[in-house]
């Protein structure tokens, strides 16, 4: 099997463990919680399979919600996320991002936050309005957003900086 | 049908997000009920042996505090155990007589995953069914009520937390006995809601507010909170108290499961469908 078609397997691994065992534990002032699950959708090499990325999106959401209680709402918001990343690859980076054929994304930081922002707050978006499952109560999902958001971006960011998932 | 399937074959992306979001849809529906599907929960043998090695490696480190508080929490059951025998005793003339005592059951377990930002918060649990631990008994820690349990696998457990909006029990103002319901409103870890309080109470800022023991849960004099506000809702006969916590819900290590030994016998005396 090539190597780099292991590439998704293990970034699927390195997210579910740091999640879980690293983020999970960590509730900001009791309230805010980091979850840096899209950097899989970030970091999915841009050559490789869409329907594959769907598919790996709804399993490791599935996964992380199994070791956290939180029904199946990180599998839907990763499974929506998963759908519109062509579109928000297009939205950050613009049309050419579909012809080249290297697996890793080349972009400016803002580029880059752009795409990581599209992605959380998709993502963060479907978690709260299926946790709160209730429209009428827009102000609890807006003020969980504001919460959650800003620190999934921060930690998400700082993530990507760390383990250099993109060039520039 | 050609035509079907060179559709379903051109939008096999659109088909798949569709199929998974059904399922993914039929899960958080299905996972409200109390038949939540076992896998998907953090009692299930997988994800309740990494939090449990997790834990493992978090308590090595933790060895020298946790020592502090056991010892200290030790002190304080040892002077409470001797207090309410020294009582029982001179009230009853029953010294050794321990029935009433033995209704109820306990036995320690350990906290190894807690959440307190979701609106229905639930804690994980090292012990499960083989240790006996069922549905619905109660979980209390050294300084008052963590929640009730919800569901166990062989070694593991999950507890609906007081932090949970659907979570609800019997609670009493220690003094006067007046009793009410406790809930969380959802809006801060350390404080839960007391409704439905009697306005002949005469509530106080500063009360303390016990476990009611008109539940088969929870003996009654389990320590809670203290009002820190209350008001009287408009045209209502019934005191809205804010209560908080004793318990840090966010900071939960060595808890303890609580058995009704007669549960069975009190809820089928209570249940109206038993025939009487």
């Amino acid at each position: 099997m090539d190597s780099s078609s292991l590439v998704p397997i293990w970034r699927f691994i390195w997210v579910l463990l740091l999640q879980v065992l690293v983020f999970n534990g960590i509730e900001l002032f009791g309230a805010a919680q980091p979850m840096i699950l899209v950097l899989f959708l970030f970091s999915y090499p841009t050559d490789s399979n869409y329907s594959l990325s769907i598919f790996l999106s709804f399993l490791l959401g599935l996964v992380v919600d199994s070791f956290t209680d939180t029904l199946a709402l990180n599998t839907l918001g990763m499974t929506v996320a998963a759908y519109f990343r062509p579109h928000f690859l297009r939205l950050a980076y613009g049309i050419s991002v579909e012809y080249h054929n290297d697996s890793k994304l080349y972009g400016s930081l803002g580029q880059h936050s752009y795409f990581l922002f599209l992605l959380l707050s998709l993502h963060h978006l479907i978690f709260f309005t299926a946790e709160t499952f209730d429209l009428s109560r827009a102000f609890v999902i807006l003020k969980q957003l504001a919460v959650h958001l800003p620190l999934s971006f921060l930690v998400g960011w700082l993530l990507i900086q760390l383990f250099s998932l993109q060039k520039r | 049908m050609e035509k079907l399937l060179g559709l379903l074959i051109n939008r096999r992306a659109e088909v798949l997000t569709l199929f998974l979001l059904v399922i993914g849809l039929g899960l958080t529906v299905t996972a409200e009920t109390p038949q939540r599907v076992k896998w998907l929960s953090s009692s299930s043998k997988v994800a309740g042996s990494v939090y449990q090695i997790k834990a493992n490696l978090e308590n090595y480190f933790e060895l020298k505090k946790v020592n502090k508080r056991l010892s200290d929490e030790n002190a304080n059951l040892r002077q409470a155990l001797y207090q309410s025998q020294f009582e029982k005793a001179l009230i009853e003339g029953t010294f050794g007589n321990t029935d009433t005592l033995n209704k109820f059951v306990v036995s320690p377990a350990k906290v190894i995953k807690n959440s307190v930002i979701r609106e229905k918060n639930l804690i994980t649990l090292n012990k499960g069914g083989k240790e006996g631990i069922v549905q619905d008994m109660g979980v209390i820690s050294d300084k008052g009520v963590v929640g009730v349990v919800e569901n166990t696998s062989d070694h593991f457990t999950t507890v609906i937390s007081l932090l949970h909006s659907e979570f609800s029990i019997n609670a009493s103002l220690k003094n006067t006995k007046h009793f009410g319901s406790l809930v969380w409103d959802t809006k801060t870890i350390d404080r839960c809601i007391l409704v439905d309080l009697p306005k002949i109470s005469n509530i106080q800022i500063g009360d303390t507010i016990v476990t009611g023991g008109m539940s088969s849960v929870f003996p009654a004099g389990i320590p809670i909170g203290q009002v820190s506000a209350y008001s009287v809702p408009n045209n209502s006969s019934f005191y809205k108290a804010e209560v908080r916590l004793f318990n840090d819900m966010s900071n939960l290590d060595q808890v303890y499961v609580i058995k009704n030994t007669l549960k069975e016998e009190q809820v089928s005396l209570e249940n109206p469908s038993n025939g009487f």
